[in-house]
């Protein structure tokens, strides 16, 4: 598919021009000198793993954030993003990964937002005009949805559809679409595959995110690979082959790393029997071992996380049983889980791990504050002592124990979050994402301290978005998909092809 | 990383912002005293040190506790007619008949139930506090003047009133004495015990503090619990100053409470916040007060005043910690 | 970000719930209304109709200011405040013989502190409860300044009647103010583009930002409006009885969130309408009416709109709780 592109396309400047872009937060360098030229009527897809970047250098594409380094021009012309207007009357229209539409507006509301159609300078909204004008815009783009619904009453699918309904409502020289495919099902998917078929033959320029493999290769005319920040290449779809793709991706050829044991033979720790919340988890039943690292993956929003915080008691349950160790295990809340060694480390490190105003000592010890009370009073010199000690344990680098967590760096902060939790010594641990946004070194130290943690004899669940990761690193595999185990695998017997296979095979039954 | 980031530009006026901010409460009470001194005749001299602190034993005791609150994110605006409900209620319970450690125990067992109630409403029902405390305030008011009948219930017990206001242990005046040993417990409470050190974190981010196996709910509610406590406190020595229970009592005490917090250096999204510096802050709002009647000021512009202090280390706070949203 | 967890869709308990939530305070009105009709003679006669639209004007225009305000995600504790000192600064300038300037005066004054509201809320980034607490005292802080106490007499008829005695079509000019603002107020928020980013903002902020609303304007126009609906109130205070006083809005602010929320607004932003405000501050003066004609005081009607508006947001949080899940 796809090579296809009029010759003087090529001549002229690219439509939209991304150079030397170098983009900081607190503790991180998101991008470093990042350079993507787009050109018009090209499908470009934009590849990494989580936290390579991609998120962020749209982001700036879109106004969102301003780059602390680098220049932006629009077919040729330097320009300034400002804000998210600016970048839209430029002609830059972007599908965020986190959606943003409003769930308390109406669907043409949404569609229509920023643009609507007024007198007066916007003081006379014709609001005849509003619903017929975004029931054209669905109606041209294939979508059945009528334009009178409230977003509230809208799936998760058909809220992303009206998402991408509001960015080709006007006219978008290049559309961003950030993994547009993870909460659409099969038909909408098809939809989607054929709507930017129709914008890229209308000389629109697109950019497309996405994890998934098999929509690069259908879908995009080229393909520019990010690594923790950094281009990496940028060529023709058609010259990578799926496995040359991944080592660009992950930076190295995927070593597997399998082990023989016989998990039969190990204790069960935690068994899950019909674990249900609606919506979201739907009788799942699931046995951990003591000893082993379980891999959980699927897509995104398979239901993964929402499975770990129900076992971690993050979140109560609808229908379901648990056991530890044999014993019911039936937690009111996180407090109560962890007293009984089951802790859950969230894949949000910085909204959910930590307490960024906080010290990384007073983090270490938060979760375990109650067990250094001799008396009512807390003995300080033990906390220090413990933090210190996990600390040098983890190989945190951090001047002190009293040093701010916030000005840690992303891998340093993610050892913090593990010291906090391995500090109370858990029988069960769900990892959740946890080398997401981290580079290469710590990621390699996180990996073996996972292994070392089952070797000791706890029972580890992993989630992870990187197959390659999960099939490293876990003993055997459980795939999600809307909200059920679809398959569990020896990591012996596992191929990313194969994990794949079960988690799109759910969906596409579900759809049906 | 982080240090570049402060070399480059604005690095300068956030440090000196942060510096000023740090430095507000402890600058600000030396100005003041300086001024008022230099102003006054009968500013500085311990006697009027000793009323000074005295008088504000109320409002000392109310700020600590409205420390605790904003650290936790959340705001109490019904302290001020609670205090003067609790007034009336122990005015009139005395009045009754009921012998004065009777009459004490009951107010701040109201107090703490009044208290509890915002937080539950407050953590349970999730509405905001300050919607919860405003309606408080409107019920409290309007209760106080509905018991009273808009006069103020005197207060004829000579024990009562001697106890609190003129009579001292070791030379220390029994308010002085209250308000030292709150301080302290609340110095310890929040340094030293669980309970206090895990307000930072909820204060912070409670979703993080939840996740970590913290009773997010009902720390919370404990917080208003001691905050009624002190208000409750507070509100018998302020009855016990005005020898009566008055419905339109403390109109001012909601505001200074949280000004002394602000200047305190208390973040007001929660998760910072200092007991030393709160009474530090307490104590410039006390001055103020104390220097600007000495000075014959009108009363009605230390509205503005206080206005404009909390203006000033409202913009510091932002100044310093600009860049860091 | 969690995952979407809509795949129930509207099963027909969440939308009776809906029905309800919705319907309720019609139907609240309508049992008042018929209540007092019978309980009370006096209520139904056709002067009290015409004086309880009269009683509503100056509540009515604050409670669309405060309806804009926390339909965009915040509050507003200035208003009373504001309106008073509006009116004070407006009445001395018409002592002062300065004429027809006074109105452009009085709403600068409320467009003012307004504008302060906004800065203090986008730029250095208060929480709106407490960047309007801080305006309420430098406002009150003014107002009492200026008037020292006393009744600020002016003499000018003609201000009185364009604002509140005068009659247009058989309507007091103060009730044609609250029809011109009410029809204002909604086509600016039903049917045009600002008001349709006024709920934009509410339902998500950073959504608002990512698509390219100018969030930080429209925050410091919409406290700017309703700053200047505060110097329009302020006016019509001072008209309709003839001099200004410091406290002569003092408490306004309780009754606009009460009528906001009782027209089924919700704190937190994102939902609401004026026509259903309308309905709120209906309620609260056909409540006010019936109280007082019940003899029940000033201080029990307090209780009772503190305990209302504590209710009603509880109610309304179970409702939308509900409606989640």
């Amino acid at each position: 598919m796809g090579g296809f592109r009029p010759v003087s396309v090529l001549a002229m400047a690219p439509v939209l021009s991304l150079s030397s872009i170098t983009k900081r937060f607190p503790g991180v360098v998101a991008l470093d000198g990042v350079t993507l030229e787009i050109e018009a009527g090209e499908v470009h897809a934009v590849m990494g793993e989580n936290g390579a970047g991609k998120s962020t250098l749209m982001k700036i594409a879109a106004g969102v954030h301003a780059p602390d380094a680098g220049a932006i021009s629009v077919a040729g012309d330097t320009v300034r993003l400002r804000d998210a207007q600016t970048a839209t009357a430029l002609g830059i229209e972007t599908v965020f990964q986190e959606l943003t539409v409003l769930a308390n507006r109406d669907v043409a509301q949404n569609i229509m937002i920023g643009v609507e159609p007024a007198r007066l300078g916007g003081l006379m909204l014709d609001n005849r005009a509003l619903y017929a004008q975004a029931q054209a815009v669905l109606d041209r783009l294939g979508i059945v949805i009528d334009a009178h619904m409230a977003v509230a009453r809208l799936s998760a699918g058909e809220r992303q559809m009206v998402e991408i309904a509001r960015a080709c409502a006007g006219t978008p020289r290049v559309l961003i679409l950030d993994e547009p495919t993870s909460s659409l099902g099969r038909q909408e998917e098809t939809l989607l595959f054929a709507l930017i078929g129709r914008l890229k033959a209308a000389g629109v320029a697109i950019v497309y995110i996405t994890h998934r493999m098999s929509e690069v290769f259908a879908l995009s005319d080229r393909i520019t690979v990010l690594r923790d920040g950094r281009h990496v290449v940028t060529g023709a779809t058609s010259s990578f082959t799926r496995q040359a793709l991944i080592r660009a991706m992950v930076g190295r050829d995927v070593e597997d790393r399998r082990r023989g044991a016989a998990i039969a033979d190990l204790p069960e720790a935690l068994t899950v029997r019909g674990l249900t919340r609606r919506g979201a988890v739907d009788a799942v039943d699931l046995t951990l071992h003591a000893g082993e690292v379980l891999g959980l993956a699927g897509l995104m929003g398979a239901g993964r996380t929402e499975l770990a915080r129900l076992i971690a008691a993050a979140d109560k349950s609808d229908a379901g049983s648990m056991t530890l160790f044999g014993v019911p295990y039936q937690p009111g809340g996180v407090g109560e889980a962890i007293r009984q060694g089951v802790v859950y480390v969230s894949e949000d490190r910085k909204e959910l791990g930590l307490v960024l105003g906080l010290s990384v000592a007073d983090n270490i010890v938060l979760p375990g504050l109650r067990r250094f009370s001799r008396g009512g009073l807390l003995s300080l010199g033990a906390m220090k002592r413990a933090a210190r000690q996990w600390m040098e344990r983890l190989g945190v680098k951090a001047a002190s124990p009293d040093t701010p967590v916030s000005t840690l760096s992303g891998g340093n902060q993610q050892k913090v979050v593990l010291a906090k939790w391995l500090s109370l010594e858990p029988r069960v641990i769900l990892l959740d994402e946890p080398t997401r946004g981290v580079d290469v070194g710590a990621k390699a130290e996180i990996h073996e301290r996972i292994r070392a943690l089952a070797d000791a004899g706890a029972a580890v669940l992993v989630i992870s978005s990187e197959l390659p990761e999960v099939l490293a690193v876990c003993d055997r595999i459980a795939v999600m998909a809307q909200g059920r185990i679809a398959g569990i695998v020896p990591a012996g017997e596992a191929t990313e092809e194969s994990l794949l296979d079960l988690a799109f095979a759910e969906a596409g039954l579900a759809v049906a | 990383m982080n240090a570049d980031a402060d070399a480059m530009d604005g690095g300068r006026t956030r440090r000196a912002a942060r510096l000023l901010r740090d430095l507000l409460p402890y600058l600000g009470l030396i100005l003041l005293v300086a001024y008022f001194s230099l102003a006054s005749d009968f500013f500085f001299n311990a006697r009027n040190f000793e009323r000074l602190v005295t008088d504000s034993a109320t409002l000392i005791l109310v700020a600590l506790g409205m420390t605790l609150v904003i650290l936790v994110a959340e705001i109490d605006l019904s302290v001020g007619a609670v205090v003067a409900l609790l007034s009336v209620i122990l005015a009139q319970a005395m009045a009754a008949g009921l012998p004065w450690p009777v009459a004490v125990l009951l107010t701040v067992l109201a107090a703490m139930a009044i208290g509890t109630l915002n937080g539950v409403i407050t953590v349970i029902g999730q509405i905001p506090s300050f919607i919860v405390t405003l309606g408080m305030m409107a019920i409290a008011t309007g209760l106080a003047f509905i018991f009273t009948g808009a006069i103020s219930v005197p207060i004829l017990d000579e024990t009562f009133l001697d106890l609190f206001y003129s009579v001292s242990l070791l030379g220390v005046p029994v308010p002085l004495m209250i308000v030292v040993v709150a301080f302290a417990a609340l110095v310890v409470m929040l340094g030293r015990t669980a309970f206090g050190r895990e307000l930072f974190a909820i204060g912070a981010n409670i979703e993080a503090a939840r996740l970590s196996g913290i009773a997010v709910r009902r720390n919370k509610i404990a917080v208003f619990a001691v905050m009624g406590l002190l208000v409750g406190v507070g509100a018998v020595l302020s009855a016990s100053r005005l020898g009566s229970g008055a419905p339109g009592s403390s109109p001012s005490l909601t505001l200074d409470a949280i000004a002394a917090v602000i200047i305190g250096g208390a973040s007001l999204f929660g998760g910072r916040a200092s007991m030393v510096r709160t009474l530090l802050g307490a104590l410039l709002i006390a001055v103020l007060n104390n220097g600007m009647v000495l000075l014959n000021v009108n009363v009605d512009s230390q509205f503005i005043v206080k206005g404009l202090i909390i203006l000033l280390a409202v913009v510091l706070e932002r100044l310093a910690s600009a860049g860091g949203r | 970000m969690a995952a979407d967890r809509s795949i129930t869709r509207s099963n027909r308990a969440a939308a009776r719930r809906a029905f309800l939530a919705t319907s309720g305070i019609y139907l609240a009105f309508a049992i008042l209304v018929i209540a007092l009709a019978i309980v009370s003679p006096a209520f139904r006669t056709p002067e009290n109709l015409i004086n309880i639209g009269r009683q509503v004007a100056v509540l009515g225009i604050a409670s669309f200011a405060m309806a804009f305000v926390i339909i965009l995600g915040e509050i507003d504790l200035s208003i009373g405040a504001v309106a008073s000192a509006a009116g004070v600064v407006c009445a001395m300038a018409l002592a002062a013989g300065l004429g027809p300037l006074a109105i452009p005066i009085g709403l600068a004054v409320g467009a003012g502190f307004g504008l302060l509201n906004g800065i203090l809320i986008v730029h250095v980034a208060v929480p709106s409860f407490i960047a309007t607490l801080v305006s309420y005292f430098i406002a009150q802080g003014l107002a009492l300044t200026l008037t020292t106490g006393q009744t600020i007499l002016f003499a000018a008829d003609w201000f009185r009647a364009l604002f509140a005695t005068g009659t247009l079509f058989g309507l007091r000019s103060a009730l044609v103010w609250l029809v011109i603002v009410f029809a204002a107020m909604w086509w600016l928020l039903a049917r045009t583009r600002f008001g349709a980013h006024i709920y934009a903002i509410g339902g998500s902020q950073e959504s608002a930002r990512m698509l390219g609303l100018a969030v930080d304007r429209m925050k410091i126009m919409v406290f700017t409006l309703a700053g200047a609906l505060m110097g329009l109130v302020g006016m019509i205070l001072i008209a309709r009885i003839g001099n200004a006083r410091a406290d002569g809005a003092i408490g306004l602010e309780f009754d606009a969130i009460a009528a906001v929320v009782l027209g089924g607004t919700a704190l937190g932003g994102g939902y609401g309408s004026i026509l259903r405000t309308l309905v709120g501050v209906m309620l609260i003066g056909v409540m006010n009416n019936g109280l007082a004609i019940l003899n029940i005081d000033f201080n029990s009607q307090q209780v009772i709109k503190g305990v209302l508006v504590i209710v009603i947001v509880l109610v309304d949080r179970w409702a939308r709780n509900a409606d989640q899940k």
